[in-house]
Parts: structure tokens; C-alpha cells; sequence
């Protein structure tokens, strides 16, 4: 079925019952920068422990997703950059790429997703429990695909699309990657690839190098808690009109954090460090 | 930090909802990941499951590699993992008392079957959790115990996260094929696909977003049957499948599901048309944005991790019942094509259990046996079911305009959607086609996303058992081999099973609770007639009492 997407574009926030309630202060160093508590809404506040509580950019709101790298806790050396990791490996990465397909909001309640907003109920269906809402949160308006092939040695900011919010309320983050055939800003081919890092490595009190050479052609993606409030992205053009802005920022320096490099297949290495990416990605919200 | 904007997707694309990817978004491949990394292109490598099949295994284990031997060895010994049999009482107290499998007719084969999971670990999200699958029996069912893991790190593709699912999943030791009943529809029912046809005419966004063909039932718990006279004479009876929900488990416990998706964003299409041909093709442009995606062993997450369809080889066991492959390794032999077509080498074991008792089996079956046990006749499982689109249904002159495409030959998605693929009805899928000189052949058509049930038919084969390298399934994708009968998994519709040959149990709730979702108006449509249905051509012309 075509979908068709009813969107205007006079859109307002629309940010009403999500008021954190308590009265304390957001998460972040920027709250001073984005709306309100009493409009803006709560966050899941990792810094505090405190509960989840809801991100509602308001129905239709545009959502638009950047993609930002962070080589905090590398260093340039000799064109690499250089990292240990918690397992002692010394790991130098000359180029590195990585493929991402989709970057969704997920509703704090799976159930409402893509509910309209009249919110009348549907005729009952019982399914099993462990079938029941067999697959709520499949979906949501607010997800944004692309093909895009991100060169993670030059720590690009991109601004990877948008998508329209649901009117429900938002807890998390999920973001995708996927194998592509595409090419990167620096030239590099993707052929039917979702990761791939080039380099060297160096076992734990060993300095030989050993060449890295690591590839995958399979997805991998997580969910990832919506961690602070931010200031709005300005490394990028977003249209003024948009209600929020997730800043998706991935670490490739502990991406490879738990693993044993040398008991893995490059394929497995690849898709090891591809989890590390995507599964330790930090989700940080602006509105304007 | 030097900023760097990437220009297929610099400029927001609204007012379009699925983002701004760029041309390449719906690009594709022929490139066969697959056989450059070594994959098998046979997808009957296994040693899956049990249960009293005997090949070969590729070998390895969950967290690596190793050499395979043959499933069910001395090694062997049950799982011991689940915690929660006190449920017992209260999900079924007429059950008697519970002991282990391998001491009850039939039990053996169910808890050899099983992948053995203690000690297994996954990772979620940097999370580690313990998959685990237990069964125990009493003199009639097999009782398996599961949190509804998979047996390999979480590979994500929905935005649903994978949580623990403690369910206790009974199976009858006994199956046995449902007599004949009274009650049961003709196929016949199936004609509301003309209604579905009829408004997807009209406009295709506002067609119905409910299962229109009525061959699988909303509520799973409910008992309704099929019947039919085959060509060869034969009436038979089946029961209904769950449109959503479990309808069997595969090995390492987690659920089966039917063949369709829900309402979203194709109503209650084919899982399989999302995926791609070879491990490593491109997952294309808004296959993705409908959540629909499957890893690559056939299964995602909802409300609990589920499988559409099965990827033989991400179930093999080593000889002491544990997962022989990584999902790494185990993915790579996603080749739709070798999976609907290629050469058998060896049979296929258990990968699962349906509800009315059957086996699941992968999709070499083995006809019959010599003395001494040895497979005599092997051959490739096909599904007796073929596209046929959903405009089979009816013969409207706009037929052309809106469906023309369905069934053309193709070869990448792109020819199927006149240049673009996002907000494209339809895939380039591989499916099963009436026509060749054996009744159905393999074949590349341009298939509709949508109504995965009306745009399927079922072709009696009853009178026709196959070609020289493939034996037709029944209705509900299975058929009495060697070792009797069960069901096949298939890389065309309807991938697991269509419907049960036996009496299915009740499936349990628990863990999740029951209820659906709300209403899920596609974007552009709108609640009409105050009948709580957001799908089908409702307007203010023909409801203007609601509009």
C-alpha cells in the first residue's frame, strides 16, 4: 500500500502532556537552551538514574536525526587513530566506514505506536501473550531511512533525515545499520557492506602489529535511551520549522571494548565492533 | 573535529515521512555475498534438530567455530535451564506428572529436537541474557519451557527491544490429522481478497489494512477449520492458523508466526518479500521504516522475538545439542534462490514444533529410507502455494494501472517501481509460479507488498508429487515422508506452516498480557462510520455521517 504521508508543514510544538512534573532541573549543560521543562518534557536521564519520562515533540512535529562521531579517547598518530582498549589491545584505525539504514524514535509505550490521535479503539483482538501486540513499535512515523555510508575516520557530521512524531510519547532511540552498495565522501565503495575498519592492532604487552582488516555485510542495531538535552546542532542545516533534533553520537574508540581480536574471523571482529558502534551510541535531544 | 555534510542527504526531504535517502537508497545488487564468503547454497547442511535424523553438521559453536558431528550424540544431555515450572498449576492443572522426555513415546524426539542453551550466552545491546529452552512431558504432551530468546546476540532490526518472554509451550505427543468436521468453511472464504482487490482499484492508500482472505483467524485461542476435496479424491480438513500470534516454536524456543506481517506498513504482507536475496544484499530504502526486516535466521522482535521463516542453518546443533554456528557464520547461507531451488545433500532435521504436535523440519525431506535407516530418497521441499498477486482477484479495466506490474519478470526491485523503490508497493522477490513443465518453477517477479494471504493460491498437487529434485507440500506446507509427516520450511509462502493437519493446543498467556494495539490508520486515511476500523475506502462521500 503506498504510503502517503498527511504532513503540514506549518507545524507547531505541540508539546503538551509532558510535563516532567517535579519540577527539577534537565539533565545537560544546555538546558538553559531548549524550551522549558513545562513544554519541553522529561528525558530519560542516564546521568541521574532517575525514571524515564517522556519526549513528546507534538504530533507531526519534524524529528531530525544527526549523526555525529566522537574519537574521545584516541589519539592521531601517523594517520591512524590510536586507542587501547579495556582489554588491553592497541588498536590504530587508518579508515573506517560504516553503513546505517534507519534512525527511528521509539514510543515509551510500544502499544501506541502509530495510533491515531482521535485514539478510538480498534475491535479487540486476542492473540497470545507472547504474541499479543505482535508488533507494536515495528513502525512509527517517525523514522527516517537512508542509504548513507559515513566515513568514521574523518568524524563527519551528517544530518541523516527526519521523520514526523506520532503524538505519542518517546523514550529511546533506534538506529540501524544495514549492508549498502554506495559510496562514501572519500571516494570508498561499499559493496553489499555494513562496516568496515582498516588498520592495524597490537595484542596486550605486544607490540607487533598485526594488520586489521575487518568487513561485514550483515545489520546490526539497538535501542539506545535518550541520554540529555543538548544545544541545537549547528554543524548542519536543519530547517527552522523542525520541533527536535537527536544528536546520535558513536564512539569508535570503544567500539572494541571486549573483544578478543585474534579469536574472531574478520567477518566477526567486523560485526563485533559494528555492536560496539551502534550499541554504544550516546542520544542527546535539542528543540529550538 | 572537521564537519563534513554528505550531500545525498544534506537537504531534509519533507514533506516526505521516510526521510531523505538518496538515490542510491533503493539501489541493489546481484552481487552474491553469499558464495564469496564461503556460504552454503544448498541450505541443507544441518544437523538440525533431533528427533531421530541423522546428516552432517557444518560444525561450531555459538561463540565460534568447531567442527560439527552428528546431532544426538553421547554428549548429549537435556537442557536443565527453565525456572518457572511452578506455572504449571496454574496454566494447565490437568496436566499430570511431569518427567523427562526421553522416557515418554514422542518425547524424545521433541526434547532431542531442542537446542541446548544452558550456559549459552547472548549479547542485547551490551546486555548478557541466557537464552534457555526446556521440556518436560507427561504421558501426553511435551511441555517446553522457554524465555524466548534466540539462541544468538541480539541482531536488531525493528525498534522493539528483545526481552525475556517465560512461557511454557505444550505439544501434543501424539498428533494426529483432524478428522472431518462439519463446521469447517469451504476454501471459498477466501474470496474477501475481491473485496481487497476492489479497493486497492479505488485507492491504494485507503484499501483495507486488515487480513482480508480469512484462511488464518484474529483470535489465535479460536477453533475454526478449512475444508477441501482434493483432485485425488481426497477431503480433508485443517485447522486455521493464528493471522497473529504463535503458531508453533522453533528450537531454541522462540515463537513461529504465520506468513504475514499486521498493518503495517503493507497490510499483512509477506515477511519474506522485505528481506534480501543473499546475505548482504541491501535491506532497501522503506523495508526498513515498516520495522518489518528479519535478521537473517528468519526472526525479529515485537512484543517477543518471533519467526516468519527459517534459516535452516542457524539452527544446527554440534553433538551435544548447543548451536552450531554463529549467527555471523549461520547468516550467510540466506540465499532465497538456493533455498527455494538448490540440490538437497542432505535431509533436514527439526527446527521447530507446531502447535497441533508436528515437527517443523528444514527444507530437504526424505521420502523414504533403506533398511538400515539410510535415506533413499531425497528431495527439496516446495510449497504447493504460488504467487498469483492480488490481481488474480478480479478484472477491472483500471486492473493495469494499479496492479499491471504484479508477476513481471524482474530482476532488481527499481523495474517494479518505475524508477523508485521508496513508496513502491511492490519488490522483486523470488517466489514459486504456476508454469513449467513440473506445475510451479522459481522464478523473479515484481510481487505486491500487500495481502500476503490474497496474493497467494493454493495449486492442488495432490495428484502431482513433485519433479525429479522436489516433492510438493500440502495446504499447510507439509507432507508424510520417510519418518511421517511434518511440516517444511520454505523460502516462499508460507515459509513455516498455512495451517494445522492436526488439532492445535491453546497457546498460553502469560508474559505479555493479551489485548491489541489501537487502531493504525495509515498516514493519509482517517477513522470513518464511527466503526472503529481505520482501513478501506471510507469518505466523507460514502460515510458522511462520520466525515
Amino acid at each position: 500500500m503506498a504510503r502517503t504521508a498527511a504532513l503540514g508543514l506549518g507545524l507547531g510544538l505541540l508539546l503538551a502532556g509532558c510535563d516532567p512534573g517535579d519540577g527539577e532541573p534537565l539533565a545537560g549543560d544546555d538546558a538553559g537552551e531548549v524550551a522549558t521543562p513545562a513544554l519541553a518534557g522529561g528525558l530519560v536521564d542516564a546521568d541521574r538514574g532517575g525514571p524515564p519520562s517522556p519526549l513528546d515533540p507534538g504530533r507531526d512535529g519534524v524529528v531530525a536525526y544527526v549523526l555525529e562521531w566522537s574519537w574521545e579517547g584516541a589519539r592521531e598518530e601517523e594517520g591512524a587513530w590510536v586507542f587501547e582498549t579495556d582489554l588491553g589491545y592497541t588498536i590504530g584505525i587508518e579508515a573506517a566506514y560504516v553503513a546505517t539504514a534507519m534512525v527511528a524514535m521509539v514510543p515509551c509505550d510500544a502499544s501506541s505506536s502509530g495510533a491515531s490521535r482521535e485514539g478510538e479503539s480498534f475491535a479487540a483482538v486476542d492473540v497470545d501473550g507472547t504474541g499479543a501486540r505482535v508488533h507494536d513499535g515495528t513502525s512509527d512515523s517517525s523514522a527516517a531511512v537512508g542509504a548513507l555510508v559515513e566515513v568514521i575516520h574523518d568524524a563527519p557530521v551528517a544530518l541523516f533525515g527526519a521523520g514526523l512524531a506520532s503524538g505519542n510519547p518517546y523514550c529511546g532511540l533506534h538506529i540501524l545499520s544495514a549492508p549498502l552498495d554506495a559510496e562514501a565522501d572519500d571516494g570508498a565503495v561499499f559493496d553489499n557492506e555494513s562496516a568496515r575498519f582498516v588498520g592495524w592492532w597490537s595484542a596486550p604487552d605486544d607490540p607487533e602489529k598485526h594488520v586489521l582488516e575487518a568487513s561485514i555485510n550483515l545489520q546490526r542495531g539497538s535501542v539506545r535511551p535518550l541520554d540529555a538535552w543538548s544545544a541545537w546542532p549547528e554543524a548542519v542545516e536543519i530547517p527552522s520549522f523542525a520541533a527536535a533534533a537527536m544528536t546520535i553520537t558513536r564512539y569508535p574508540a570503544r567500539a572494541f571494548d571486549g573483544i578478543e581480536i585474534e579469536a574472531l574471523s574478520p567477518a566477526e571482529l567486523a560485526y563485533e565492533a559494528l555492536a560496539g558502534l551502534v550499541q554504544g551510541a550516546r542520544v542527546e535531544v535539542a528543540l529550538p | 573535529m572537521r564537519i563534513t555534510t554528505l550531500s545525498p542527504i544534506l537537504t531534509l526531504c519533507l514533506p516526505l515521512v521516510v526521510g531523505c535517502a538518496g538515490d542510491d537508497a533503493g539501489s541493489t545488487s546481484d552481487t552474491d555475498a553469499a558464495s564469496s564468503s564461503g556460504a552454503s547454497t544448498t541450505g541443507s547442511s544441518g544437523s538440525t534438530g533431533g528427533g531421530g535424523s541423522e546428516s552432517s553438521s557444518g560444525g561450531g559453536s555459538s561463540g565460534g567455530e568447531s567442527d560439527g558431528a552428528t546431532t544426538g550424540g553421547d554428549a548429549w544431555q537435556p537442557a536443565a535451564c527453565f525456572d518457572h515450572w511452578e506455572l504449571m498449576a496454574e496454566l494447565y492443572p490437568e496436566a499430570g506428572a511431569l518427567g523427562p522426555c526421553v522416557d515418554v513415546p514422542g518425547g524424545e524426539a521433541v526434547v532431542r529436537s531442542l537446542l541446548v542453551l544452558d550456559g549459552v550466552t547472548i549479547d542485547n545491546n551490551g546486555q548478557t541474557m541466557s537464552p534457555c529452552v526446556e521440556a518436560r512431558c507427561d504421558g501426553d504432551y511435551a511441555y517446553i519451557g522457554t524465555n524466548s530468546l534466540p539462541h544468538y546476540d541480539f541482531v536488531q532490526t525493528t525498534p522493539n527491544a528483545l526481552v525475556e518472554n517465560d512461557v511454557i509451550v505444550r505439544i501434543p505427543l501424539a498428533p494426529a490429522a483432524i478428522p472431518g468436521n462439519a463446521d469447517a468453511d469451504p476454501v471459498s472464504v477466501h474470496n474477501g481478497c475481491s473485496d481487497a482487490y476492489d479497493q486497492y482499484l479505488q485507492n491504494s492508500a485507503q484499501a483495507t489494512t486488515r487480513e482480508p482472505g480469512l484462511l488464518c483467524m484474529f483470535n489465535a485461542n479460536d477453533k475454526a477449520y478449512f475444508q477441501e476435496t482434493l483432485e485425488s479424491g481426497d477431503t480433508v480438513t485443517y485447522g486455521k492458523i493464528a493471522c497473529l500470534g504463535r503458531t508453533g516454536l522453533v528450537t531454541n524456543g522462540s515463537p513461529v508466526f504465520g506468513p504475514n506481517e499486521a498493518t503495517i506498513p503493507d497490510p499483512y504482507g509477506s515477511p519474506l518479500f522485505y528481506m534480501p536475496d543473499v546475505a548482504g544484499e541491501p535491506y532497501l530504502g522503506d523495508d526498513l521504516m515498516g520495522g518489518a526486516a528479519l535478521d537473517l535466521c528468519g526472526g525479529h522482535t515485537a512484543a517477543s522475538m518471533h519467526y516468519h521463516g527459517v534459516n535452516e542453518a542457524c539452527f544446527e546443533q554440534d553433538a551435544d545439542g548447543t548451536p552450531a554456528k554463529s549467527y555471523v557464520t549461520a547468516s550467510q547461507a540466506w540465499d532465497m534462490a538456493a533455498m527455494l531451488d538448490g540440490e538437497c545433500v542432505a535431509e533436514s532435521g527439526i527446527v521447530g514444533w507446531s502447535l497441533d504436535g508436528y515437527p517443523i523440519k528444514g527444507p530437504c525431506v526424505c521420502l523414504s529410507r533403506d533398511g538400515q535407516g539410510n535415506c533413499t530418497a531425497l528431495k527439496r521441499a516446495r510449497s504447493s502455494w504460488v504467487y498469483a498477486g492480488l490481481g488474480a482477484w478480479g478484472n477491472d479495466p483500471q486492473e493495469d494501472a494499479a496492479l499491471g506490474i504484479e508477476g513481471s519478470a524482474c530482476t532488481e526491485d527499481v523495474e517494479c517501481c518505475g524508477g523508485d523503490v521508496n513508496g513502491c508497493d511492490f519488490r522483486c522477490s523470488f517466489v514459486s509460479v504456476e508454469g513449467g513443465g513440473e506445475g510451479s518453477e522459481i522464478a523473479k517477479v515484481c510481487t505486491l507488498l500487500d495481502y500476503s494471504w490474497c496474493s497467494h493460491d493454493f495449486v492442488d498437487r495432490s495428484t502431482n508429487p513433485g519433479g525429479a529434485g522436489f516433492v510438493y507440500l500440502d495446504r499447510c506446507n507439509g507432507v508424510e515422508g520417510a519418518d511421517g509427516y511434518a511440516y517444511h520450511t520454505t523460502a516462499s509462502f508460507p515459509y513455516i506452516n498455512a495451517c494445522y493437519r492436526g488439532e492445535p493446543v491453546d497457546v498460553e498467556v502469560m508474559g505479555g498480557g493479551g489485548g491489541m494495539d489501537p487502531p493504525k490508520c495509515m498516514p493519509g486515511q482517517m477513522m470513518c462510520c464511527g466503526d472503529g476500523f481505520c482501513g478501506g475506502p471510507e469518505t466523507p462521500q460514502n460515510c458522511p455521517e462520520d466525515c
